[in-house]
């Protein structure tokens, strides 16, 4: 086994996924599957495979080229025949000792081992080999570029064991080096079957903690709006009183329908009977409708009266001796998820105690509870008997995998969100073009489009045209691993976008409408604005063009929160997503001092997924 | 339990706060990600990081290791944390509280 996470016979990977198929033609590009964990890693250099959820991704490999390896790079790399191809640097004698090779200071010099070989700058490359620290203090193995002796990658060992590393070749000739650190005569590390292989493809990388999106699973259906349904005690789970009311108080490790101990009890006292008292255990979440359901049963051997309602008003249920799944439909947008006792609670008021046993606890968007889904955090959740599969969430805000594209391609280029889709056509990129996914978009497409996309469960950028079947076959691979449909703008909601009449917009200082235009003069920062119908949680496209003489003009949604999107200080004709937040009703240009020009054509879309 | 941290430093300290991040174990160039203008305009005035934290990371920052320059850029670190906004929804949130926009061109 190479070690990628991946089951392999003689060298070649698995080659079973249909988006690889689509460059199977040869064509220049990358699919970055987020799907799966097996082509993730959560270093940079290939090395810590990707296990967990809510862990950062700071590898992926590229499967377009079906993460074949090239071949071995490193002449006698296992020491079967002796030292040949190896050359001792400093005071290094070299010789093999139980088929490794050993390195010694022959004086009071550090020594070492060395060998060049053939490589192309720009392509990455898999990297591995044994060491045994041994006496040397720590061995100092790495790759240098062969030319500049620039170091590549490097590390001091001082754990014995296997390691393998990702490097870019940064020269036609990389140098790999096998260094005692310490300068003492007579120590000596051990090293063996070293390798190195091309691994090709464009791979996007992160070396920054900060800037590594995680990498989180569900199923493809999200259903369960809560989090920790498995921890009671978790922050997320307040613990309310009200009145007369006492903290509730919830225990783990009881047994459950399963027969496990997963089950927590519930001691909820409300003090009394008066209007305002209540002991109540609650989460919050995004206002909706919909089923809230738990299991539920009597922790004192009778049945109780409990209240299961939200907010503080509704619905009193039986809890009796044997585990039942009690469910309501809040028909009525609410943001809580409550148990406990709360006598006097409208709509049905529970006993002024409760001492029960709960799990499973579910809130959901549709009317009737279904299944139960497990939410460890916003990056796991999982369903019995249903497969989850991964997604990246970039912050929108730092985060970026990123790739060096080795060769010029042009085409399209498709992401696959869980809110939605996007495909963007004749894409051009030339050779050695940085490719990156984030901050707010991938790169050559529509500024500010990850606000659309939502979670990212994959990448295909390739260097042609997609026929109608491949682009419908491959969206459909993404769709059964979560992905949404394309996203459609629909009509344009912007008034008098084309200016025609000096009406509808409210024009700040230095603005002025005419001959089909609305022009700013340099002077004042100032907003071009109109009111605008924007619905929280939906993505806009704005597109209008620009004629730019000086300074720089943004566009921005204002009322509540404002959500700014990217500037512009050229001419030309833009696209730009923005997502409307609460309170959002109006579109604005935005200039700073300085900026003169004119915009026209303004529309404003709403994307919506595709049938 | 991680927390949404936005982490905001003047344009003048950031290469010192990259060289107390690099020397933390957290990688280069931690604040190259965001450039933030108090003036609204193209100026940069300010840089920031956006990440998740934990308690230990916390704890650095109030008592932080001898590493060159931490004092001063701790001292100069503004520090938004929370715990129920993430992402770009906290980034926004605290650049309108503190009157800072992003720098950042599409054209």
């Amino acid at each position: 086994m190479l070690g990628l996470g991946i089951g392999i016979t003689s060298g070649v990977l698995r080659q079973s996924l249909t988006p690889a198929r689509l460059f199977a033609d040869g064509s220049n590009g990358l699919l970055w599957d987020f799907s799966t964990t097996s082509p993730l890693y959560s270093d940079n250099a290939g090395a810590t495979p990707l296990t967990a959820p809510d862990t950062g991704v700071g590898l992926v490999a590229d499967r377009s080229k079906g993460l074949v390896l090239g071949p071995e790079l490193v002449t006698n790399g296992d020491f079967s025949a002796g030292t040949t191809g190896w050359s001792a640097t400093g005071s290094a004698s070299l010789s093999v000792v139980s088929g490794a090779l050993r390195v010694t200071n022959s004086a009071a010099v550090t020594g070492g081992a060395t060998q060049t070989f053939n490589t192309v700058a720009g392509t990455t490359y898999r990297w591995t080999y044994y060491v045994d620290p041994a006496t040397s203090g720590g061995a100092v193995i790495r790759v240098r570029d062969g030319g500049t002796l620039a170091v590549i990658s490097t590390a001091t060992r001082t754990v014995a064991g296997s390691y393998t590393i990702l490097f870019v070749a940064t020269g036609s000739t990389t140098q790999l080096n096998c260094i005692n650190s310490s300068s003492t005569a007579g120590v000596y590390h051990d090293v063996d079957n070293i390798s190195v292989k091309e691994l090709p493809g464009n791979h996007g990388t992160q070396s920054n903690v900060s800037f590594k999106p995680k990498w989180g699973r569900a199923p493809v259906s999200r259903r369960n709006l809560l989090q920790q349904t498995a921890d009671f005690s978790a922050a997320v789970w307040s613990k309310i009183k009200g009145g007369l009311g006492a903290d509730p108080i919830v225990t783990s490790g009881f047994t459950d329908p399963d027969g496990g101990n997963t089950a927590w009890r519930l001691v909820a006292n409300s003090g009394g009977s008066g209007a305002s008292d209540y002991s109540v255990l609650r989460q919050s979440f995004t206002s909706t409708t919909g089923a809230r359901s738990v299991y539920i049963k009597s922790n004192t051997g009778a049945p109780q009266i409990i209240y299961f309602g939200a907010p503080l008003s509704g619905s009193a249920l039986i809890a009796t001796t044997t585990w039942t799944r009690v469910s309501y439909n809040a028909a009525t947008a609410s943001a809580f998820f409550d148990i406990g006792a709360f006598p006097n609670a409208a709509g049905g008021g529970s006993g002024t105690t409760a001492d029960v046993l709960i799990w499973h606890p579910q809130s959901e968007p549709g009317s009737t509870a279904t299944p139960y889904q497990a939410v460890t955090s916003t990056y796991d959740m999982t369903e019995a008997g249903v497969p989850s599969y991964g997604f990246i969430r970039p912050d929108r805000t730092d985060d970026v995998l990123s790739t060096v594209l080795t060769l010029a391609q042009t085409g399209d280029v498709a992401v696959f969100g869980r809110n939605g889709s996007w495909l963007e056509t004749a894409r051009a990129y030339t050779a050695g073009a940085t490719f990156s996914i984030g901050p707010t978009t991938v790169t050559g497409l529509t500024a500010g489009l990850l606000a659309a996309l939502g979670d990212i469960v994959g990448i295909v950028a390739i260097g042609r045209t997609l026929t109608a079947a491949e682009l419908a076959s491959t969206l459909s691979y993404f769709k059964a691993r979560g992905a949404a449909g394309w996203l459609v703008a629909g009509a344009g909601q912007a008034a008098n976008g084309d200016f025609a009449t000096d009406t509808i917009w409210t024009k700040g200082t230095g603005w002025t409408i005419g001959s089909g235009v609305a022009t700013k003069t340099a002077g004042v920062a100032a907003l071009l604005s109109e009111p605008q119908t924007l619905i929280a949680g939906v993505s806009y496209l704005i597109e209008f063009t620009l004629t730019r003489s000086a300074g720089q003009i943004g566009i921005r949604f204002e009322g509540g929160t404002t959500i700014s999107g990217s500037a512009y200080s050229a001419s030309g004709t833009y696209s730009q997503v923005l997502q409307a937040v609460i309170g959002n009703n109006t579109f604005a240009f935005s200039t700073d001092t300085v900026f003169a020009g004119t915009v026209d054509n303004v529309s404003i879309k709403p994307l919506t997924v595709a049938p | 339990m991680t927390t949404s941290a936005f982490l905001i430093i003047p344009v003048a300290l950031k290469p010192a706060a990259n060289a107390v991040g690099l020397a933390m174990g957290w990688g280069p160039n931690n604040f190259d990600g965001v450039a933030l203008s108090n003036d609204g305009g193209a100026t940069v005035t300010h840089w920031a990081c956006r990440t998740d934290v934990d308690q230990v990371f916390l704890d650095l920052l109030a008592n932080p290791p001898a590493i060159d320059g931490v004092e001063t850029v701790t001292a100069a670190l503004d520090v938004n944390l929370s715990e129920t906004l993430w992402g770009i929804d906290h980034a926004t949130a605290v650049m309108a509280d503190k009157g800072l926009v992003r720098v950042d061109h599409a054209g």
